[in-house]
């Protein structure tokens, strides 16, 4: 063991720090192609990077958006409220909606939407409904009273709901303290000038139908009892336990059961439907006067795809290359961006935009990293040696065997000293193993490349709304400018060598025709989001005529859009 | 002259001329390495060649890794390169015969060590001993002795159980032994004649 030990150490230290110079040679070999010998750079530091980050940070923010609906929906009928309210008013519709009353007197007595914060809110809802059904007296202003300080099992939702009751009365003491009947000034009081004038009718019934401290309370009552309907669907069954034949609440209810389904399936449903929107579904469906007018939208895109590539010449000569260069070409990934004005007339759609595109190009095979020409001495056996046989090409040196080719069927051999080949259907191989490089051995090189465009994407669409959703069928026409290429392309005279990609070889202008169908969703009336699976292929040829071989490009991908209402 | 860190960046930028300083720092050493496993200058250039494209083309990896030193880095990148050209080669040769497994504890030597430091064999010749080694034996003996690797790594790395990895270090170790014996005892006739 210690004689182990020591030989260990007699060759690890000897050994320890062994170096020879290498030649001159060598490093011209390694340094040949320096363009091909590029880092290949980690996958999240490219633009596909770039594009995979946007979309996680794009779908991120869409669940973050319906998100905050949810609780928004979930948490706070108050809100809600305000929210109907607001979106009532801003779309002028002709919905008479007592919540606005509600809405009203919480904007007055301020202290209202403070106190409902959320750890209460379910127990109020709860008791809510327990008063609404145990409602026996016929004032309303009882069954306010209960509300508020019967019936509350919770003491802080009892105190809450105390403090709200207390604001509400310190602002209108003649109604709360006194149970007097109102006249018109305490109740333009209440509503303030928020009291909109499609609520008047609803007021004036209630005036005439009961006497004016009725009608008063009703305009506290009503909220409460809204809130009840809201929570659960038995409007009916509440109503019924309710004695007094109120005509108010009556016509409440039926005025709310359209309000009352869109709170209960915004319950059941809130991330597919948020109820703020709810209103605005009819307006799609209805076709608004701007939409039959004609609409703008200003839009935000950015998608993905894979590309295949096909390559033909014109010239027999270049076949071989040709078929060698598309047996290296693999499917490539690509990516774009870009922004679209977009108008659409009734379903027509039309679109027109800029977009930058990056167009991966992939080749893979075994390859020699360096031009064979370059090699200053090939020499086999002290003589120089080179051949073509079938298209493939050949090297030999005294050291080392190269060679270009891919599609192998051609059998090259030593024998005796002297070189010779003959035709087979099997992989190249050589006898001499030591001296020469089998093309076998060599390792599969993969080489990226980018060939990147500005676009002017021009597209006609015809569009199928489905309320919230829909769908359009779109045919785009895009015409390009080549602005820059990166990586390395095959050497039509020497390939299938490698040389870095001149952009004297990509055509200035480029041509491409495709079909799309982008599926949208309204977020809100003047917000969509969209993808756009599409099929794309190019019309005009990559390369000029110069470079012997073309190239036309299939792409398969999908744009991601916001749209935005101007 | 760059410090290794910035050597490393500007590499990472694809720059032509840090890529050759890089080249010119390490490549005799990687050379060395090379030459300790193919045992041919010819075939170990070409093995270093395509080691060091391998470096420039994943210099980004290295410091994902994080794994020591950039030599010992690039010296794993070089070993691996030359096993994988061996084992293209079809070269990785195991002699397992255990018949032929010297006893090695029962060649106790006299003169062996004891005065080996007047006679202790020059690093070219210390290598060239190691590149007369059966291949099995070299590659098991250079993985183990010099890149420190264990048996259970070596395994992995060639594709052989741990008993054939150890018993080929003995074989090799043996064969060393001898081979220093040898150059030792003409060595001392050599000097006796001088």
């Amino acid at each position: 063991m210690e004689d182990n030990n020591k030989i260990d150490e007699l060759f690890s230290k000897g050994i320890e720090g062994f170096s020879v110079t290498p030649s001159n040679d060598l490093k011209k070999k390694v340094f040949a192609s320096p363009s091909v010998i590029k880092p290949i750079k980690p996958w999240y530091f490219g633009a596909n990077g770039l594009l995979i980050a946007g979309s996680v940070i794009f779908i991120s923010a869409i669940l973050v958006y319906f998100g905050i609906n949810y609780n928004y929906n979930s948490k706070n009928t108050v809100i809600y409220n305000n929210t109907i309210k607001n979106f009532n008013d801003s779309k002028n519709t002709n919905i008479i909606n007592p919540f606005n009353k509600q809405v009203t007197q919480n904007k007055n007595t301020k202290d209202l939407n403070v106190n409902l914060n959320s750890e209460n809110e379910a127990s109020k809802i709860t008791n809510k409904k327990e008063m609404a059904g145990q409602a026996s007296h016929d004032d309303k202003t009882s069954i306010e009273r209960d509300f508020v300080q019967g019936n509350i099992g919770d003491a802080s939702a009892s105190n809450t709901l105390t403090q709200i009751q207390e604001n509400i009365d310190n602002k209108t003491p003649n109604v709360s303290n006194s149970k007097q009947p109102a006249d018109n000034n305490s109740l333009t009081g209440l509503n303030t000038s928020n009291i909109t004038n499609r609520e008047k009718p609803f007021v004036e019934k209630t005036q005439n139908s009961d006497s004016e401290h009725n009608a008063k309370f009703t305009r506290h009552a009503v909220p409460i009892a809204i809130g009840i309907v809201s929570a659960s669907p038995n409007v009916k069954e509440m109503a019924g336990q309710a004695r007094h034949d109120d005509i108010v609440e009556l016509q409440c209810h039926t005025e709310l059961v359209s309000e009352s389904a869109i709170i209960l399936m915004n319950s059941l449903f809130p991330t597919i439907l948020p109820q703020q929107y709810a209103e605005y579904m009819k307006l799609i469906s209805e076709k608004p006067a701007h939409y039959k007018k004609g609409i703008w939208y200003i839009e935000a895109n950015s998608g993905m795809f894979i590309t295949n590539y096909k390559v033909t010449t014109n010239n027999n000569e270049f076949t071989s290359a040709k078929n060698a260069k598309q047996v290296m070409l693999k499917t490539s990934f690509g990516c774009e961006m870009g922004i679209n004005a977009v108008y659409q007339q009734k379903r027509f759609v039309f679109k027109a935009g800029l977009s930058y595109s990056n167009n991966g190009e992939k080749l893979t095979g075994k390859m020699f990293l360096s031009n064979p020409y370059n090699s200053t001495l090939i020499n086999y056996n002290g003589g120089y040696y080179e051949t073509i046989i079938n298209g493939n090409y050949y090297d030999i040196d005294s050291a080392s065997y190269f060679h270009y080719t891919y599609t192998q069927t051609d059998h090259i051999y030593v024998n005796d000293s002297v070189l010779a080949w003959n035709t087979q259907n099997r992989p190249v191989d050589v006898l001499d193993t030591v001296n020469i490089t089998k093309y076998d051995t060599v390792p599969k090189t993969v080489l990226y490349n980018n060939i990147r465009y500005v676009q002017i994407p021009l597209s006609v669409g015809y569009a199928f709304p489905f309320g919230r959703f829909g769908c359009t069928i779109l045919a785009t026409v895009t015409p390009g400018y080549f602005v820059k290429v990166n990586g390395s392309q095959m050497s039509v005279t020497n390939y299938p060598a490698i040389e870095p990609y001149s952009k004297n070889t990509i055509k200035k202008f480029a041509l491409s025709a495709g079909i799309g169908v982008e599926f949208n969703y309204h977020l809100n009336e003047t917000l969509i989001i969209g993808v756009e699976p599409y099929f794309r292929k190019s019309i005009l040829g990559m390369y000029n005529k110069d470079y012997k071989l073309n190239q036309n490009a299939n792409n398969y991908g999908f744009r991601l859009s916001v749209k935005k209402l101007f | 002259m760059l410090s290794e860190e910035l050597l490393i960046e500007q590499c990472r930028k694809g720059k032509q001329a840090a890529q050759e300083e890089l080249y010119n720092r390490f490549a005799a050493a990687m050379l060395g390495v090379c030459i300790r496993y193919c045992g041919n200058h010819t075939e170990a250039e070409d093995v270093m060649q395509e080691g060091f494209i391998k470096v420039f083309r994943n210099i980004y990896e290295f410091k994902a890794r994080n794994e020591g030193s950039f030599a010992t880095w690039i010296k794993i990148i070089m070993v691996n390169t030359a096993l994988n050209f061996l084992r293209d080669k079809k070269r990785f040769s195991f002699i397992e015969d255990i018949e032929n497994v010297p006893i090695y504890e029962q060649e106790k030597t006299d003169l062996f060590f004891e005065e080996s430091e007047k006679y202790i064999p020059s690093r070219n010749e210390l290598v060239e001993m190691v590149n007369e080694l059966p291949e099995g034996y070299k590659l098991v003996f250079n993985l183990h002795v010099i890149e420190k690797y264990g048996h259970k790594e070596i395994s992995k790395m060639l594709g052989i159980t741990e008993g054939t990895s150890k018993s080929q270090l003995s074989k090799a170790r043996f064969v060393l032994q001898k081979k220093v014996k040898e150059w030792e005892n003409c060595k001392k006739k050599m000097m006796l004649a001088v």
